[in-house]
């Protein structure tokens, strides 16, 4: 009985989610003028959260921060550790494959892989060793990345100003 | 059945921008951390050790738990939580009556469930789940929804009553969502405080929102409403549940402006308890704040 409704009910809760980040048909019976509401204030809530936990991404994206989200935002779901950072660097890979990065965006990129770690509970901080080698995009510059457990991240060749 | 619980007082959300003048508050009795953030990393932020030194309770809360999702619920989120609730001695934690994702898509928000008896089934079955898997009570918050099921056979009061009946769980009250709702989908917030079972009240959210195309955004990130000020009072005048908090999440005042805030919502509480006193409410006094 329990597992007859589970399956009704999962189906229109997925049907709903699909409505929601998909832009899919909302099921019967909902007000559709509401759910496209929530629809748009999931990609802008996500928008909001990357530029509170991530400042800097967004200002090297520049002006079209809000557009290019926003692009993004409603053809890309939340990443299932339905967290910012994760968001953004998933972001930072669309806008990769959009036009050829930045040094900028090449370097938050970056400075991201060598930090965290993607795991199915979220996001968590690297330990131990790590090194990230990478030429620039448009400087051609090499940048190295080295983290040890007693000083964190240290980076070699960032170019003035980062 | 009422579970013993501590007395709080007056808390916040802890938020790192908000750290100074959290700091700077002896009253406070109580943080709430967003669990979910705290799942993988393995040291206490020094300023919320500080707090905790001094006795003040530390609540995680989470989001993603999914208590309200028709799937089933993931043991590594519940265990994740019940170790964070042992790390930060937390008195309980908290969750919400809603669903975050079906199909494998997370939608990052708290999505309204059917208040019907066949979901009303799923969330208890899912409910004792958690209950049984935690090291400590779970508390659980209505949510701020802008839309509803269709198939709705009963109203919020008579689904919380309901929950409460069939769980051991406590309520997370968040009157800002109370009044959010009333203001987007009608109904009397003062009514549905009269018919919710407060002696399960563990603590209280208030926060601050703002309308857009005639719609109220719970934003966590605007000055607390005059209203929801006056809710609290109302809710005091009736019971005293152990404690009250400010969630501000964004567009971060200042600490005189905080300050501000928290004192309306110390003085509301105060002038609650006292009405409660002269009219001699028959609810129980747990504790007088």
């Amino acid at each position: 009985m329990i597992a007859t409704s589970r399956e009704a009910i999962a189906k229109t809760q997925a049907d709903l989610v699909r409505a929601l980040v998909h832009g899919a048909a909302i099921p019967a019976g909902f007000d559709e003028q509401r759910v496209r509401a929530v629809a748009r204030s999931l990609v802008n809530k996500r928008r909001q959260a990357l530029a509170r936990i991530w400042p800097s991404l967004v200002k090297r994206v520049g002006d079209s921060f809000v557009a290019k989200f926003t692009e993004y935002g409603q053809t890309h779901p939340l990443p299932s550790s339905a967290n910012a950072l994760t968001d953004g660097r998933a972001f930072l890979a669309w806008l990769a494959a959009q036009e050829p990065p930045t040094d900028g965006l090449r370097i938050e990129a970056l400075a991201y892989d060598l930090r965290w770690r993607e795991t199915p509970l979220g996001l968590c901080r690297r330990g131990g060793f790590g090194i990230k080698i990478a030429r620039l995009p448009q400087s051609g510059k090499w940048l190295l990345g080295l983290r040890t457990p007693w000083r964190g991240d240290r980076w070699w060749g960032m170019p003035s100003g980062d | 059945m009422a579970l013993s619980l501590p007395n709080l007082g007056l808390g916040i959300g802890w938020r790192a921008q908000l750290a100074h003048a959290i700091l700077n508050r002896p009253d406070i009795g109580f943080v709430e951390i967003l669990a979910e953030d705290y799942f993988l990393n393995e040291a206490i932020p020094a300023p919320l050790q500080t707090l905790h030194d001094r006795g003040v309770h530390i609540i995680p809360h989470g989001v993603g738990l999914n208590l309200g999702g028709a799937e089933a619920i993931d043991p590594a989120r519940l265990a994740a939580l019940g170790e964070l609730a042992q790390r930060m001695q937390a008195p309980f934690v908290s969750e919400h009556i809603a669903f975050v994702r079906a199909a494998g898509l997370e939608t990052g928000h708290l999505l309204p469930i059917p208040r019907t008896p066949a979901m009303l089934d799923i969330l208890v079955e899912n409910i004792r789940l958690a209950e049984a898997a935690l090291p400590v009570p779970l508390v659980l918050e209505n949510i701020a929804i802008l839309f509803d099921w269709p198939n709705a056979e009963m109203d919020e009061a008579a689904f919380l009553n309901a929950i409460c009946e069939r769980t051991d769980a406590m309520l997370l009250l968040d009157l800002e969502n109370i009044y959010a709702n009333a203001r987007n989908l009608g109904g009397d917030p003062v009514a549905l405080l009269d018919r919710l079972p407060l002696e399960r009240v563990a603590y209280v959210h208030v926060a601050g929102g703002y309308e857009a195309n005639g719609i109220f955004h719970d934003t966590h990130a605007h000055p607390l409403p005059e209203d929801v000020v006056a809710l609290v009072e109302a809710l005091y005048a009736r019971a005293a549940v152990p404690g009250v908090m400010l969630e501000r999440d964004d567009r971060f005042p200042d600490d005189a402006e905080l300050n501000t805030e928290l004192d309306a919502i110390v003085a509301a509480m105060q002038r609650g308890n006292i009405e409660r006193h002269e009219r001699g409410f028959a609810h129980p006094v747990l504790s007088d704040a």
